[in-house]
């Protein structure tokens, strides 16, 4: 089968930011912290580890014990809390012979092994990461491109985040997928004072996001709740329509949904921006992202 | 930057703010904010040709969706593939699966592979509309 032809499909596991938030107002959007899979034929890989890695582990642990041991790739946008807290309960990680490679910013003051391996502290966890029976191997980026089977992935810094970020351009099956979390976009195209920095800043994002099939954006705040989060790190949602329908995004998936938002509140948001974008030329297809769905590309 | 194409206008009102009662994590939780896995889940088919609406108890069972008349839950309207659809039952929750179907299935406006159901999504198939509705039960 050619390249072209082989379906890409995406899957949300954890869509909420910040912590994770479990209770009937947020049972259709979700309460798990960030974790997206992204599959190509037998390729794939996972973006963050948030708490939603927990049930992707419950079915990769049982795909393993039917069919033996496979190699998982967890690629970590950066190493807050709701990005990194399931990997402690990511089943495959306990199963001997299964290959868990994990990826992430080498532009830290600190090893990612460490940063990882401290949060498995035994004042913190009660198993340390020594003791996972997988083979473990923990690397820091080295180059801008990473290829993962037929999966090709392309990383830039994002700096409008505190302590940094990064999003990654995934390539397969002819399709571009953008994963592009934990950034303020509001201080690149919409600052205070522009600078030639900011400008280069919302050029870049949008060079990156250009002509994606999927952008998984980071759209938490309100454009009200906004004005009082400035700095935090993430993103108006009218901002986030704006820019990714300039740059020709097919559909955008909403991510990293604020602790505070309802399922009420994404349907109501969803009714209010979702038929102006479908209708608009180029047409672009906005979806909050949901826990549970998967989308065929 | 941003006016390429035509750029959206916003009309209408405001972006809503969350409701000042919206709950937090940290917060209570109204016992009759949850759901019941045993209560009672159906599915009602609307079309929009003048066929006659009808419901559809839902079990934890597997039930095929399409056009052909050995479907668990046969859809005649048009842009629906004989096999188009799978509904089933898995770890306590309501998945539905499309079948490589020629128009696809969409869950409230977007377009799946698999997705798992929530109350009062609307899953389109062709020229059919199914509301899934789980009824409010107890606690669990």
């Amino acid at each position: 089968m050619s390249e072209t032809t082989t379906p890409v499909s995406v899957t949300f596991w954890g869509t909420r930011g910040s912590i994770s938030t479990p209770g009937g107002s947020t049972e259709k959007y979700g309460g798990n912290t960030p974790c997206v899979s992204v599959r190509c034929g037998r390729s794939s890989i996972i973006l963050d580890a948030g708490t939603g890695i927990r049930v992707l582990g419950i079915r990769l642990a049982s795909q393993i014990h039917s069919e033996g041991p496979s190699a998982q790739h967890i690629l970590l946008s950066h190493t807050h809390w709701d990005h990194i807290q399931g990997l402690p309960f990511f089943q495959p990680a306990y199963i001997k012979g299964t290959d868990l490679v994990i990826y992430g910013s080498a532009q830290k003051e600190r090893f990612l092994e460490s940063i990882l391996s401290g949060q498995m502290d035994l004042n913190y966890f009660p198993v340390q990461m020594k003791e996972l029976a997988a083979n473990v191997s923990i690397r820091e980026f080295e180059d801008r491109f990473m290829t993962i089977g037929d999966i090709h992935i392309e990383m830039q810094e994002q700096i409008l985040h505190p302590g940094g970020s990064i999003r990654f351009k995934i390539t397969a099956g002819g399709r571009k997928i953008v994963y592009a979390t934990d950034v303020e976009l509001n201080a690149a195209f919409d600052p205070a004072e522009p600078t030639r920095e900011t400008r280069r800043l919302a050029e870049e994002y949008s060079a990156f996001i250009r002509d994606a099939d999927l952008l998984i954006g980071d759209g938490q705040y309100s454009g009200s709740e906004y004005a009082f989060k400035k700095g935090w790190g993430h993103t108006s949602v009218p901002l986030l329509l704006e820019v990714a329908h300039a740059a020709h995004v097919r559909q955008l998936a909403v991510f990293h949904h604020d602790p505070e938002h309802s399922d009420a509140y994404f349907d109501t948001l969803e009714q209010q921006f979702g038929p102006a974008y479908r209708n608009a030329a180029p047409a672009m297809h906005v979806f909050w992202a949901r826990e549970g769905i998967t989308i065929d590309l | 930057m941003i006016n390429e194409h035509s750029k959206i206008v916003h009309t209408g009102t405001a972006a809503p703010t969350p409701a000042a009662s919206s709950l937090s994590s940290t917060m209570r939780l109204p016992m009759e904010e949850f759901t019941d896995p045993d209560a009672e889940m159906q599915l009602d088919v609307r079309s929009i040709d003048d066929a006659k609406p009808f419901s559809i108890r839902i079990d934890k069972k597997t039930y095929e969706i399409g056009r052909r008349s050995e479907a668990g839950i046969p859809l005649m309207q048009s842009g629906v593939s004989r096999q188009h659809a799978r509904l089933f039952h898995l770890h306590s929750e309501e998945i539905i699966e499309d079948l490589n179907s020629t128009n696809g299935t969409y869950v409230n406006g977007v377009r799946i592979t698999r997705c798992v159901l929530q109350n009062n999504d609307v899953i389109r198939i062709g020229d059919a509309t199914l509301l899934f509705t789980r009824a409010a039960g107890g606690c669990r």
